[in-house]
């Protein structure tokens, strides 16, 4: 597991470092308002005005960023997880049937897992809904490698399609307050198609 | 690179005024320690639990009483069996080693160990012999846990990754010595390492690839019993241990619930004696540990546990919530309100309460429609 931990890592750096140099040759869209509209995932989401959308698909499970200032500042991330390796720090799959408290318990252990020297401490975690469906609010913080204290806030909820989620994630210091309100208007654009 | 692998092992410390006449490549050391140091001690991953770090620390310095100051000790928040030694004296321990240990003489030989690692610069007798730095990087690495070794190593088990076999055998005799000169039973010192070999066996998990150049596990084992017999000592301090690091021991179990490790709760708990050393307070976290592992029959079991952990007394409130959540997944919904009730009336503010009160009003709207 540790190897295959490092792997992945090493693999995320490499995507990382060939999205910011792709980056720089291929335009974010800047948010006007509109929604983003995901077809194959089936959803749509309006990002906060003035906010930029990563114009590819980083990851697995495509999910889509947005950024104001640039994504280590803030960032939401949206997007449909699939089911199957959906908690792939701790091997583990989703299924149709977890009901939020399941999602929650395994999310938090996904994310400490990913984490370096888990540091990541949880403040809320409640119901809610996303997109109309039951969910759960996450909120919590960690300190990251470079010891900057990081918080975020996601939203997640399980459907027979797969996990839609929408997560914020910014310094604590100064950005995390800053943007927290629109991310938190932004959630309620979300659509599943 | 032969030159470098025949480097002269450097010279044992013999006391803390040695550290002000160190060489230009183990000042170099230090810092590099002193940075991966800060930023675990920075992190959130330390436990700054007053009573119980004052215990370790109390313990390191009777044993190196010459390097009292110099080897400090931090407990690291981590489920996992790991305690290691960094260049720079300090020592660190994770909960989850808290958790296996049963009593002070194992204590004392798990820091007495870590302590020689220092005292004898091992580390630096590593990096000198290391091929290349990028090898040594790595070493460091693997020492502290970034890029996130430590938090998936149940190995970590030794806090000997990356150090010879030779240096690993000279702290172990070194760690004996130390136990045995404060009156500690020197066999204890053997006792972590064949529970560890049973926990390897039991959750199917492979000796770490550090261990093919190192002793294993149970024959490492054997070496302490076998120097053990050259040492006198009858201490155990099983209560005092208990007493002082019984609430870390119990942390380490919520973080292994916080992680998702239900078979590392089962293998932890799921023995009499085991349960015992958690006096009476850990009968949830087995139920928990069978929950999150959720094997065939499992569930059953979650269910006998969370019954007797409320007959206990032991954080009912919560078993009362897990109880109500299984009985509401089964259909059960006069049982799951009952124990969502239960659970709430003895704990509003418990951390599934929010989820528990959703339940409720749900299932009181279906029961009512």
């Amino acid at each position: 597991m540790t190897n295959h931990s490092s792997v992945r890592r090493a693999r995320l750096y490499i995507v990382a470092v060939l999205c910011a140099a792709m980056s720089a040759c291929v335009t974010w869209p800047v948010g006007t308002g509109e929604p983003f509209v995901d077809k194959t995932k089936g959803y749509a989401y309006t990002a906060p005005i003035g906010w930029y959308q990563s114009p590819a698909k980083l990851t697995r499970d495509k999910l889509r960023t947005f950024t104001r200032d640039g994504s280590t500042l803030q960032n939401i991330v949206v997007g449909r997880i699939a089911h199957k390796n959906a908690f792939s720090s701790i091997d583990k799959d989703a299924t149709p049937e977890m009901l939020p408290q399941d999602i929650a318990e395994n999310v938090i252990a996904d994310i400490k897992a990913f984490l370096p020297n888990d540091t990541f401490t949880v403040q809320t975690n409640a119901p809610a809904t996303l997109a109309g469906n039951e969910g759960v609010r996450i909120s919590g913080e960690f300190v990251s490698e470079e010891g900057l204290r990081i918080r975020l806030t996601g939203y997640y909820a399980n459907t027979e399609d797969g996990i839609y989620s929408a997560v914020f994630r910014a310094p604590t210091l100064h950005f995390y307050d800053q943007h927290i309100e629109e991310f938190e208007t932004s959630v309620r654009t979300l659509r599943i198609l | 690179m032969v030159l470098a692998g025949c480097a002269a092992a450097p010279t044992a410390m013999q006391d803390a005024g040695d550290l002000e006449n160190l060489d230009k490549d183990e000042e170099r050391l230090w810092a590099m320690s002193d940075e991966i140091s800060d930023g675990l001690e920075k992190s959130r991953a330390i436990e700054f639990d007053r009573q119980s770090m004052l215990y370790l620390q109390s313990l390191m310095n009777e044993l190196f009483p010459e390097f009292r100051q110099a080897i400090r000790v931090f407990i690291i928040k981590n489920p996992e069996a790991n305690a290691f030694a960094m260049a720079n004296g300090h020592v660190y321990v994770h909960t989850g080693m808290l958790a296996r240990l049963r009593n002070e003489a194992e204590l004392a030989a798990v820091l007495g160990h870590e302590g020689a690692h220092f005292t004898e610069r091992h580390v630096l007798e590593r990096m000198r012999n290391a091929k290349n730095m990028s090898v040594f990087a790595n070493v460091m690495g693997s020492f502290t846990g970034l890029g996130g070794a430590l938090a998936s190593s149940v190995i970590a088990a030794s806090s000997m990754s990356g150090l010879s076999q030779a240096n690993e055998s000279e702290a172990d005799a070194i760690g004996l010595a130390r136990m045995s000169r404060l009156g500690y039973d020197p066999r204890a010192a053997a006792k972590p390492f064949e529970r560890l070999a049973q926990e390897l066996k039991a959750r199917d998990i492979n000796e770490p690839r550090m261990f093919r150049s190192h002793p294993k596990l149970a024959a490492r084992a054997a070496s302490l019993s076998d120097m053990a017999e050259d040492f006198p000592g009858v201490e155990i301090g099983e209560q005092t241990y208990l007493d002082n690091v019984g609430h870390i021991r119990l942390a380490a179990l919520e973080q292994a619930v916080e992680m998702n490790q239900g078979e590392l709760l089962v293998f932890l708990l799921s023995t009499p004696d085991q349960m015992q050393s958690y006096n009476g307070q850990a009968q949830f976290y087995l139920a928990e540990g069978y929950r999150l592992r959720a094997d065939e029959g499992d569930e059953a079991l979650a269910v006998a546990a969370y019954q007797a952990a409320i007959e206990a007394g032991n954080q009912a409130a919560r078993a009362h919530g897990k109880l109500g959540y299984i009985a509401m997944r089964a259909g059960d919904n006069e049982a799951a309100i009952s124990h969502f009730e239960e659970s709430l009336v003895l704990d509003p503010e418990s951390p599934d309460s929010a989820y528990l009160a959703s339940y409720l009003k749900k299932l009181k709207g279906d029961n009512n429609d």
